[in-house]
């Protein structure tokens, strides 16, 4: 089993924000959307950030783990490519398919949490697992709807998951956050059963809720609920890093810094937030 | 722990047997994943395309999921193609939702390609002129 590496704290680098997130005072890690780069042409802000030794971990968005289909190895050599090019300690990706019966949905989907859906995502990340150069992490996504006849809690399935694939875990706390307000989960139960000592890193992204519904936009602030469960998380496990979301629509540097800093808050003192 | 399975371990079964319960294994997979293709077809097919709504799924969230999938794909529409946005203004969104409608992004179909044939589709309705000729593609007039 590989140690899984100390990160910090870090923000998603996107092109839009290249120069902030170079310049925002002690950024440990940032982590990159896989499919928007390539390995042979890497923008010079993230040369410049491996030049410092910041850690670069690319997230797929796209494999479609839990798709019936089996893994598109062109997606999963594109993911370990960029791996090799950016000396990352790790990859991810979620737990949810896109596609189905020729249709893209655009959108990472829920998986059925069946015996089944766990068969067909096990062999899907072992075939993605012998194709790639580092250990890969899974996310729990925000879900708007939920499957019928499930037969394992989410976070059942997920330690399943990680039983069976020795794989390591993502944990969103946004998207538990949305999965409580929209499909009743209970995050409490999430984090209680899940192996804790399996997270690699969280992810903090800000939401809206609009017509009773939570929206994880990533571009609106972190929720004060969000942070909430960082504090629920933290109280459980010292989480190897935690990471800010934001994807659009984006705040002046000072909003982001100050973000950031309410995050390494918490991780200082998670019960400031009880 | 290894992603392998227990074939590995020196005490393990014979290897006739592993080879077997591979083969087992490998032929539960596959109708695992027959089924498991036709529930994430019914739901994309009702979220996406119209098809009827799978059961047992809560009717409110199917439509708040449609909901929100259109939106996501309308706007990043909007993002790559501006001139569209600009051009239709409060037309954009009932006509984008008319075309997704009939026009499900089909796997392997890439963003850019999904907004162009959005644009081809305006033009093809009358909802657009055609697109000017652009000047370089004329010969130049003889002198």
């Amino acid at each position: 089993m590989v140690a899984i590496p100390r990160l910090g704290v870090g923000i998603g680098w996107r092109s839009e924000i290249d120069l902030t997130v170079e310049r925002l005072p002690q950024v440990d890690f940032v982590e990159v959307v896989a499919e928007n780069l390539s390995p042979d042409r890497l923008p010079e802000s993230l040369r410049v950030l491996r030049g410092r030794g910041v850690p670069v971990l690319p997230h797929a968005v796209s494999l479609s783990l839990g798709g019936a289909e089996p893994v598109d190895r062109d997606r999963v050599a594109h993911l370990a490519a960029l791996a090799e090019a950016l000396d990352a300690p790790l990859v991810s990706d979620h737990v949810c398919f896109v596609r189905a019966g020729g249709l893209d949905s655009g959108h990472l989907m829920p998986v059925p949490r069946t015996a089944d859906a766990l068969d067909v995502l096990v062999a899907n990340v072992r075939a993605a697992q012998a194709e790639l150069p580092v250990p890969l992490a899974l996310e729990n996504v925000a879900a708007l709807l939920d499957w019928p006849d499930g037969e394992l809690t989410e976070g059942q399935f997920l330690a399943e998951l990680v039983e069976r694939t020795d794989c390591l875990l993502l944990v969103d706390v946004a998207n538990l956050h949305a999965n409580a307000r929209n499909i009743n989960t209970d995050p409490a139960e999430f984090l209680t059963a899940i192996p804790l000592e399996r997270l690699a890193y969280v992810h903090v992204a800000g939401g809206v809720e609009h017509h009773g519904v939570y929206h994880d936009t990533h571009a609106h602030p972190v929720l004060p609920e969000v942070l909430d469960l960082l504090a629920e998380l933290r109280r459980r496990v010292d989480p190897p890093g935690v990471l800010l979301e934001r994807d659009d629509n984006y705040p002046s540097d000072a909003e982001l810094a100050a973000e950031l800093d309410a995050i390494r808050a918490v991780l200082a003192d998670p019960e400031q937030r009880r | 722990m290894t992603s392998s399975t227990g074939a590995a371990r020196g005490a393990g079964p014979s290897n006739a047997r592993v080879s077997n319960d591979r083969a087992s294994d490998a032929r539960a997979t596959e109708a695992a994943r027959q089924r498991l293709a036709a529930q994430q077809a019914e739901l994309l097919h009702a979220l996406l395309a119209g098809g009827t709504p799978p059961a047992g799924f809560d009717q409110q969230r199917l439509r708040a999921e449609a909901s929100a999938l259109l939106a996501k794909r309308r706007g990043v529409v909007a993002v790559l193609r501006p001139d569209l946005t600009e051009a239709l203004d409060e037309r954009f969104r009932p006509l984008f939702d008319e075309f997704a409608a009939d026009h499900p992004r089909r796997a392997g179909t890439r963003m850019r390609q999904d907004a162009a044939a959005f644009a081809t589709w305006l033009v093809e309705r009358g909802a657009l002129p055609p697109p000017r000729r652009r000047r370089w593609w004329h010969p130049r007039p003889a002198s």
